[in-house]
């Protein structure tokens, strides 16, 4: 068994690996961003070039050009905004969230990770609003992990859909790969599940059957003390 | 030289149609692949004077596109046009074959000498290649 220090060493350092990763890859995606915008800008300045040897712009493509600079600053807008929210979920360790919020936000910071694996991922958002307290950075990281381990079981084109089912006191968050031809047995990323999952104060369960695989994640509507 | 043949390869759908706009008003005629299999098979079908490949890209990455291509054609010139410009990531690419190793956004006007520089290259291999088979043939009939 591992003493108390080993065990917060170990999410100290969990944690941080995930935070890593979420960056490097929000880094990635910011700068296709500056790359394109530099790209339509630098079609801009070769239009008027021509434009000041006789050849002039049409509106048509001035208007396209413009537009797809707006569509871009919007999606460096976005990145920039979920990045945000990810980096102040550690501001505090017990907070009354929206979990459709939390689903949203990882959604949007792994987007690039899961298409990279070409992981299709659905999410049917729920109608009404689910709040909970809990631990806003512990739970997204459990979310990450339960993403990882769904994708990890298959060894092709991961289809993994995500749904939340109400109970009295808690709340369970089902991610199932309908595409798996694997267990879910990443022991690194088991570990680091379990220890998310234990400063939520939930269980984790996970099953593999011929429909697939699911990992199922029971935490408690309201997180009763700051871990 | 006639005017030279780049095949783009990336999975920013905006960054390719812009790029090889921009590529083709400066008289370069450009295909372009948004995944590392659609690149390999119009490399099948056309000869490209130069690459200019992304190194992350859903499913098949850079690297592995890389080394086929390479398999493929020996004097292929690759120029990798990439986010996440490391120094592991750097050695790899040449390893693997690469002639130039570009971070993003690059310059066009750099990038241009760069297709440039890889069309001529590759002009002078393809000579090299055929005087090579010349050379052959007349030794093997023994003239």
């Amino acid at each position: 068994m591992d003493s108390e220090k080993e065990q917060y060493e170990k999410l100290r350092l969990a944690d941080l690996a995930f935070f890593g990763r979420i960056m490097a890859n929000i880094s990635h995606e910011f700068n296709n961003v500056i790359t394109i915008i530099g790209e339509l800008s630098g079609l801009l300045q070769d239009l008027s070039v021509l434009a000041e040897q006789g050849k002039p712009i049409k509106a048509d493509k001035l208007k396209k050009v413009t537009e797809n600079i707006t569509r871009h600053i919007a999606r460096g807008k976005e990145l920039i905004s979920n990045m945000n929210q990810l980096s102040h979920s550690v501001d505090e360790q017990r907070k009354e969230v929206k979990l459709q919020d939390i689903i949203s936000n990882m959604k949007i910071l792994t987007k690039r990770l899961l298409e990279r694996k070409l992981t299709q991922l659905s999410w049917q958002p729920t109608k009404d609003d689910i709040r909970i307290t809990t631990d806003p950075f512990a739970i997204r990281h459990a979310l990450f992990a339960c993403l990882e381990l769904a994708m990890m079981a298959s060894s092709s084109a991961p289809a993994l859909s995500m749904r939340i089912q109400q109970r009295q006191e808690t709340i369970d968050i089902i991610i199932s790969n309908s595409n798996a031809d694997s267990s879910l047995e990443d022991e690194k990323i088991l570990q680091e599940l379990l220890l998310s999952v234990n400063r939520l104060g939930g269980t984790v369960s996970q099953e593999r059957n011929d429909k697939g695989a699911q990992i199922k994640l029971n935490i408690p509507k309201h997180l009763e003390i700051s871990r | 030289m006639a005017t030279a043949k780049v095949l783009l390869v990336d999975d920013e759908k905006d960054f390719t149609a812009t790029l090889s706009e921009r590529l083709e008003l400066r008289d370069l005629e450009v295909s372009i692949a948004s995944n590392g299999p659609e690149a390999i098979e119009l490399a099948n079908k056309h000869k490209f004077d130069a690459v200019i490949l992304d190194l992350q890209m859903p499913g098949m990455d850079g690297i592995e596109t890389l080394k086929i291509l390479m398999e493929k054609d020996a004097d292929m010139q690759v120029i990798i046009l990439s986010g996440h410009a490391t120094v592991s990531k750097s050695v790899e690419a040449i390893k693997a074959g690469a002639t130039e190793f570009l971070e993003k956004p690059v310059d066009i006007q750099v990038l241009t000498d760069k297709i440039d520089t890889a069309a001529v290259q590759r002009f002078v291999l393809l000579e090299k290649r055929s005087a090579e088979a010349i050379d052959d043939i007349l030794k093997r009939k023994g003239w």
